[in-house]
């Protein structure tokens, strides 16, 4: 073993350069460091449960007599974020053209496996993917497109619907998410996945491995000898044994050539590849750095001589591959691209790989901007790309010192080139997260019971963990290559998409733990004649100030009541009574107190499950009085039903109505 | 029929709500006497609920069409409601396309709506004194209070009675899980059993009907808001939009345009 792998089995390295200093975005840590963390609890247990649920059940992904490949019978829907802010209808409206093509996909057989998750029934703030799902009757076993469909677009930034919800329902259905900054790029998008899926582009089809391995670094190291070169090598042997399409070429560029000006025609230039994988670096830098918003997950090449050379000075642009340097007349069009690098998908706003600190790491939570620009492109977007939000740690092809394990990439690859949507092709990236989490779970027991606890597989087992979590689709989930063609030449581009309506995007909503973004109302305010805050508005403002607290307690206790309706939603009870003394009966503390004989009783289960109790009289069922029960039962359902949609809707009137006031 | 020795009585007692809407839905009245019978009745109404008690006429068909009436009455109001979104966008768009403050061949809302934002506008422009005076801060303190008690109310279960000809039948606690739990008299037949079961339905639309008239006036608020030009004038969308909401729930033509529609 060299002195450099000597070195790998003490600390464990992420993919990401600080492009602010120089140095690593984190410096690498110990195993002690790391399983000190690991030892801490789990922040959503109800998720880890649920992780552990379905590895154990084996029930993720879609029902298995649903067709992955046929939307008819997966579904397909898009959430926008709730509320009346008429920028996401503009949106929706932008996207049309994927929405109508989808919905005729979807919908074929059975209307309701199209959905559109917005208005009432959009993401609000706050909202738990179990609360989400069960408001639609969906519960934790696999993806019923009767309740919820299988492909999930989340549209929106990760303020607005945050990383840790699109994780959430990730573990069961087939989720990405877009956001761009002008609706113009919500139209492109739109278009270029229609005519990528009606056969009217064509991309070589030919998958293109791009790993850098810089000088005197051992995360590309490790990523270029244990990731890249495996990978290629196993997908070579997949093709090449027929067990794909025939006609797949798969290309590895030496480490040397993995330079910008190589990704410049990989990525919508001449050499244009249908999937491309890059493992790399991602460009990280400090908070408060001008380019950080930019250029953070923008992919390090070759061009950088490495930590020793370059010393600790800050990286320079000609270092990476940066949104920008997508020109106009690129044309990535059809292509889907897998980044592996830090920040490669986005950025979280606070560090997610400690439970000790909440530092922040960024002024709020976004995407990066290369997938933004090779999806909205001008003239045709990729169809997908898939990337880490935060660091990506080598702990994601490598476990027990120096052991590879590229499995789950090699599934992933080999599925997406299979024709399968890469929403249901990441399954197996989701798999692993929740079979990592139920490892950690029966270790954490298994210490318990006494056994003595080893910090180096904890660690491993913890930051797998975390990692498998984070890679995320950015894109519609259900895109699929479709039309690459064994030697396409072709360079299709798509017409210009015309869009009326300004240059826009849906503003991030208030939550208790978010700051507010400023709408341009109150920029506006702030530079408005001072005369305002001089008393000549003293009582409009007091006024105000009462009735902006007024709807925050509102909406505090909104949230809190439909969080309290939506978690005893387990089971709803029914319960019927008879009383010769009607006067006397009282309810207290959940009960009907007095006079009363209980002669029936419902209790209906989240699942569907059902006990009921039926009255009887003299030996026979008092079929009178189970029909009053019945009545009482299908109205309480009814009931139910209408109280979360009024506070869901609430909810979100609430959001809005405080951001304009 | 004598309206005046059989009419039915619906009541509700709460005094969160009470206090701002004395006259919930135009079907359900709460005065003084409702108050001490309430109590006189039996003890279990506490702050913890909200009580709606239907005492209707002893002739079962009237009690019927009352209840009828009632639960049309509240579909509409939330169909009126429904529609409040769809007017304004339907405004703006208006008003987008250049039309002008014109309010002569509008419906009363909206015409008083933009009799409203105009004079907000002018005055705004004309950084006018009297700008101030635009906003009723009673309006300001009477949504403001139902709101308080808006929230109060998520803490209380609904409790509902319904007495026919003068009989106790039946009396229901609705929490804010869901679950229904009902005494129901001995010996009661299925049709006095129907006439509690749409009482329950009358209560629980109701309860419904205030929350979404809440929500309504929120959203009219940001649609409101994106009609006034001047930062300055923000803090008025609130009071139009309840003003709005409220003549919208008030006006007869459409509330008329809607009941023609469905026969």
């Amino acid at each position: 073993m060299s002195s450099m792998d000597d070195e790998l089995t003490k600390i464990s390295a992420s993919n990401g350069i600080n492009a602010s200093t120089g140095d690593y975005f984190f410096e690498p840590e110990t195993i002690d460091e790391i399983a000190a963390r690991a030892a801490r609890p789990p922040l959503d247990q109800e998720h880890i449960d649920e992780l552990v649920e379905h590895h154990q059940s084996k029930s993720f992904a879609v029902v298995p007599w649903a067709s992955p490949k046929n939307l008819s019978e997966t579904g397909w829907g898009v959430i926008f974020p709730a509320g009346d802010d008429p920028t996401i209808r503009k949106i929706r409206d932008a996207l049309s053209e994927l929405l109508d093509h989808r919905k005729e996909q979807a919908a074929a057989n059975k209307p309701h496996y199209y959905r559109e998750f917005i208005g009432d029934d959009g993401y609000y703030p706050g909202i738990t993917k179990s609360a989400f799902l069960q408001k639609y009757g969906a519960t934790y076993s696999s993806a019923d497109p009767e309740n919820v469909p299988y492909y999930l677009l989340i549209v929106g930034d990760p303020e607005t619907i945050p990383f840790s919800f699109q994780y959430q329902l990730d573990v069961q259905y087939a989720v990405g998410r877009i956001y761009f900054e002008t609706l113009e790029e919500y139209a492109s998008y739109a278009r270029s996945v229609v005519m990528a899926e009606k056969g009217m582009v064509t991309r070589p089809r030919r998958l293109s491995f791009f790993g850098t391995r810089n000088n005197d670094d051992p995360s590309t190291l490790l990523s270029s000898t244990m990731l890249i070169s495996p990978l290629a090598e196993e997908i070579t042997k997949l093709t090449s044994g027929g067990a794909l399409a025939a006609g797949w070429q798969v290309e590895t560029l030496p480490y040397e050539e993995t330079k910008k000006e190589r990704l410049v025609r990989l990525m919508g230039g001449a050499d244009t590849p249908a999937l491309l994988f890059t493992a790399s670096h991602g460009a990280a830098f400090n908070q408060g750095d001008p380019r950080q918003l930019k250029h953070q997950g923008a992919l390090m090449c070759q061009d950088w001589p490495g930590p020793k050379e370059w010393r600790k000075k800050p990286i320079l642009t000609d270092h990476y591959f940066a949104a920008e340097d997508v020109s106009d007349d690129a044309n990535p069009l059809g292509m889907i691209t897998f980044h592996f690098a830090c920040f490669g998908a986005g950025t979280p706003r606070r560090d997610d790989f400690s439970y000790t600190s909440s530092r922040e790491i960024a002024p709020h939570a976004f995407l990066s901007k290369l997938p933004q620009r090779l999806l909205g492109h001008p003239k045709g977007g990729a169809l997908a790309v898939i990337g880490h939000v935060e660091r990506a740690w080598d702990y994601s092809f490598k476990f027990d010192k120096t052991k590879r394990q590229t499995q789950t990439f090699t599934s992933t690859l080999f599925q997406i080139m299979d024709q399968h949507p890469i929403g249901a092709a990441m399954e197996f990236m989701n798999g692993r997260y929740a079979e990592l989490s139920t490892e950690i779970t029966e270790y954490e027991h298994s210490v318990k019971q006494g056994k003595q606890p080893d910090n180096y597989e904890l660690a491993g087992l913890w930051m797998q963990n975390n990692d498998a979590r984070s890679y995320v689709i950015i894109g519609d989930p259900a895109v699929k290559l479709v039309g690459s063609e064994p030697s396409a030449a072709a360079r299709p581009t798509i017409e210009p998409v015309t869009v009326t309506g300004i240059v826009t995007t849906p503003s991030a909503v208030t939550t208790e733990s978010t700051p507010v973004q400023p709408t341009d109302k109150e920029e506006e305010e702030k530079t408005a004649p001072e005369a305002a805050d001089f008393g000549l508005f003293s009582s409009l403002k007091e006024s105000k100030e009462g009735i902006q607290n007024s709807l925050n307690e509102l909406l505090d206790k909104t949230k809190q009541t439909l969080s309290r309706v939506l978690s005893d939603a387990t089971s709803l009870d029914v319960l019927t009574y008879v009383s010769d003394e009607m006067e006397t009966v009282e309810y207290e503390n959940g009960k009907l107190k007095g006079a009363t004989q209980l002669r029936a009783m419902t209790r209906i289960s989240a699942d569907g499950d059902t006990i009921v109790c039926v009255p009887r009289t003299g030996g026979r069922m008092d079929t009178e009085l189970w029909q009053v029960h019945k009545d009482m039962v299908d109205q309480a359902l009814t009931h139910r039903t209408e109280m979360i949609k009024t506070l869901s809707a609430a909810l979100a009137g609430l959001v809005d109505a405080l951001k304009v006031l | 029929m004598n309206p005046g020795s059989s009419s039915p009585v619906f009541q509700f007692y709460d005094t969160d709500i009470t206090y701002s809407q004395s006259d919930l839905m135009g079907i359900w009245k709460s005065d003084e006497q409702v108050e001490s019978v309430s109590y006189d009745i039996s003890g279990s109404q506490t702050d913890d609920s909200q009580v709606w008690r239907a005492n209707l006429p002893a002739d079962l068909n009237q009690a019927r069409s009352y209840l009828t009436a009632g639960i049309k009455k509240l579909e509409i109001s939330r169909q009126v409601l429904e529609s409040v979104p769809s007017r304004l966008d339907q405004l703006r768009e208006e008003l987008d396309r250049g039309r002008s403050f014109g309010i002569s061949d509008r419906l009363r809302p909206e015409a008083e709506l933009l009799e409203f934002l105009a004079n907000s506008e002018a005055q705004a422009t004309a950084v006018s004194f009297g700008l101030a005076d635009q906003f009723d801060s009673k309006i300001g303190d009477i949504f403001s209070g139902l709101l308080h008690r808006l929230r109060n109310s998520f803490n209380k279960y609904a409790w509902v009675e319904t007495s026919f000809g003068e009989r106790l039948i039946a009396r229901t606690a609705v929490d804010w899980s869901g679950d229904f739990h009902t005494a129901w008299t001995s010996g009661l037949d299925q049709s006095e059993a129907e006439l509690h079961s749409k009482t329950l339905r009358l209560a629980l639309k109701t309860r419904d009907v205030l929350a979404r008239m809440i929500i309504m006036i929120a959203r009219a608020t940001v649609k409101i808001s994106l009609l006034l030009s001047s930062p300055i004038t923000a803090p008025l969308a609130l009071p139009a939009a309840y003003k709005y909401v409220h003549a919208i729930m008030a006006d007869p033509e459409l509330i008329a345009f809607i009941k023609n529609e469905e026969h």
